[in-house]
C-alpha cells in the first residue's frame, strides 16, 4: 500500500488501517515492517496512531469494523462513549454504565490508554531500530547481540544490526567482522556487505570487506550466499573452511581447506601470512595503524614472505626492512614510513 | 629543625625505591631466557616456523623464497627461543637475526670459515 502522509485525514486513515491490520491475531511479519517503516516517517504518525489507539479504545464495541466504520463515526461514537470506556487492552469486557461525563476523567483515561499503547508501539520500534556499532583504527570489539549471537569487530568496521520477530538483518557497512550466530531456525539471519548477502542459521564465519571485494570465510557450520552482485541463478552454499571472494563481476571460485589460523589472527591482534607479497602485508599493517608504510618500489612490494606480527607493531615489521641490503627507511614526517630500494632487483640478502 | 617534612620526604625516597625495585625485578629476570613448552610437528619449514611463533609469541619474517621446498624436523619438549629456532633451521642453510627483543627474521647462514 501507498502512502502519502501530507494530509493529516490521510495520517488519520493510516493509522486506523494499521491499527486493524496489527490487530489481527497474527499479523503478518511484512505488515509489521512497513508499519514500523510508516511510524517512522513522521512524529505525526506516532501522533495518529495513538489518536486511532485512544479512538478505537473508547468505541470498541464489537459491531465496529474497519473499514465500513469511518473514522469520523469512530470520533464520533469515541466522544460520545462512557468514561470507562477507555480500557484498551481489554475491549471487550462488558461495562458497567457510569453517570457523569466529566471530560477531564476521560481525557486522562485516554491518556493512560496512549501510555499503554505507546507501550505496544514502542516494542515495534526498539525491535525494528537499527543499531549500530563501531570500532576506530587499530580497536576491536565484540558484540553480544540481544539473541545471543556474538559480533567481533575488526579495525575501523562499522556494522547495522536489526533484530525482528522474524528475521536478523545486519549490515557490514565497512571493515571486516566475524559472526558467531546462535542456531535458530525460525529466524534466519542474513548479512549483508554491498552486494553480498549470506543468509545462516547458526554458525561462525568471517566477513571482509574492502574497496572492490568482499570475502566470506566460514568457521563453522554453513553459509549460504543469496546475493553477490549482478550474478543471479545458482550461488554457492560454503561449509567450514570454504572461503568466496564476491567482486563487481560476482562471486569467484569457492576455495576449500583455507587455513582458519591465518584468517582468525586479527582476533588476537595478529597478522599472519603465508607467501604473501611485502605490498600487500605493508596494507595490512595500514589497516591498523595511523602511521602508514608505503613502499615505493614495486619489486620489493612483490617479494613475498612468510610470517607473524602483532598488528600494531609497524616499528619491528619495518626494522626488518630497514635491515634488507639496498633498503632504505624514512619517516614521511606524520608518524608513517616511506620504504625505498637503490636497486629494482632489490631483494633480501 | 628537623621536622615532619624532612621525615615525609624521607618515606617518600623510601617508598619511591621500593617502586623502581618492584620496576627492576621482572627486567632482570628476562636476562635469562624463557623456555618454552613446544610441539611442532615435522611440517614445511615456513609453517614449522609460523607454528613456533604462534606457540612462543614472537614476531617472525622470512622471505619465501629462502624456504621454498623445505621441511623442519618436529619438536616436542622444553626450548628457549634460540634452541627452538637452531632445531628447526637445522637441515637448511639459514639462521636467524634478532631484529629486535621480540622480533626476527630469518636469514641465509654466513658460509663458514
Amino acid at each position: 500500500m501507498k502512502h502519502d502522509s501530507e494530509e493529516l485525514t490521510s495520517i488519520n486513515q493510516q493509522a486506523a488501517h494499521w491499527w486493524v491490520v496489527l490487530h489481527n491475531t497474527n499479523p503478518p511479519a511484512a505488515e509489521k515492517r512497513e508499519f514500523v517503516e510508516w511510524l517512522t516517517r513522521a512524529p505525526e504518525c506516532v501522533e495518529a496512531s495513538l489518536r486511532v489507539a485512544r479512538v478505537h479504545a473508547a468505541v470498541s464495541r464489537s459491531d465496529v469494523r474497519w473499514p465500513a466504520t469511518s473514522a469520523e463515526d469512530l470520533v464520533r461514537a469515541a466522544l460520545a462513549a462512557p468514561d470507562d470506556a477507555v480500557v484498551p487492552l481489554r475491549p471487550h469486557v462488558p461495562r458497567a454504565p457510569t453517570v457523569k461525563q466529566r471530560p477531564a476523567l476521560r481525557w486522562m483515561a485516554g491518556l493512560a490508554a496512549s501510555v499503554l499503547i505507546a507501550t505496544v508501539l514502542g516494542w515495534w520500534f526498539i525491535a525494528a531500530r537499527p543499531e549500530q556499532f563501531q570500532t576506530q583504527l587499530g580497536e576491536q570489539h565484540s558484540f553480544l547481540l540481544a539473541d545471543g549471537s556474538r559480533i567481533t569487530l575488526n579495525t575501523a568496521s562499522k556494522i547495522e544490526v536489526r533484530l525482528q520477530a522474524d528475521h536478523r538483518d545486519v549490515t557490514l557497512l565497512q571493515g571486516e567482522a566475524l559472526f558467531e550466530v546462535t542456531h535458530d531456525t525460525r529466524r534466519p539471519f542474513d548479512v549483508s556487505a554491498g552486494p553480498v548477502t549470506v543468509r545462516v542459521v547458526g554458525t561462525r564465519f568471517d566477513l571482509d570487506r574492502r574497496m572492490t571485494r568482499t570475502a566470506l570465510t566460514v568457521v563453522e557450520g554453513r553459509v549460504a550466499l543469496i546475493a553477490a552482485g549482478a550474478r543471479t541463478g545458482t550461488l554457492p552454499v560454503l561449509t567450514a573452511r570454504d572461503r568466496v571472494t564476491v567482486d563487481s563481476v560476482g562471486p569467484g571460485v569457492v576455495e576449500h581447506g583455507v587455513n582458519l589460523t591465518e584468517t582468525m589472527a586479527w582476533m588476537q591482534h595478529q597478522l599472519v601470512f603465508h607467501h604473501q607479497p611485502l605490498g600487500v602485508i605493508a596494507d595490512e599493517f595500514n589497516r591498523y595503524n595511523r602511521g602508514r608504510i608505503e613502499i615505493r618500489n614495486p619489486r620489493l612490494r612483490a617479494q613475498e614472505v612468510t610470517g607473524t606480527f602483532r598488528s600494531n607493531d609497524v616499528g619491528s615489521f619495518v626494522a626488518v626492512l630497514a635491515g634488507i641490503p639496498g633498503v632504505h627507511v624514512k619517516g614521511d614526517g606524520g608518524g608513517g614510513y616511506l620504504v625505498t630500494a637503490d636497486d629494482p632487483d632489490a631483494t633480501a640478502q | 629543625m628537623i621536622g615532619p617534612g624532612i621525615r615525609f620526604r624521607a618515606r617518600l625516597v623510601a617508598a619511591l625505591g621500593l617502586v623502581f625495585a618492584g620496576l627492576h625485578a621482572p627486567v632482570m629476570r628476562s636476562a635469562e631466557p624463557e623456555a618454552y613448552t613446544l610441539h611442532i610437528a615435522s611440517q614445511p619449514l615456513e609453517s614449522a616456523l609460523q607454528e613456533f611463533a604462534r606457540q612462543t609469541g614472537v614476531e617472525i619474517l622470512v622471505f619465501s623464497y629462502l624456504t621454498d621446498g623445505q621441511r623442519a624436523p618436529a619438536l616436542d619438549g622444553r626450548y628457549t627461543v634460540d634452541e627452538a629456532l637452531k632445531a628447526l633451521l637445522a637441515d637448511s642453510m639459514l639462521t636467524f637475526h634478532r631484529v629486535n627483543a621480540k622480533t626476527l627474521e630469518i636469514r641465509v647462514a654466513a658460509p663458514k670459515g
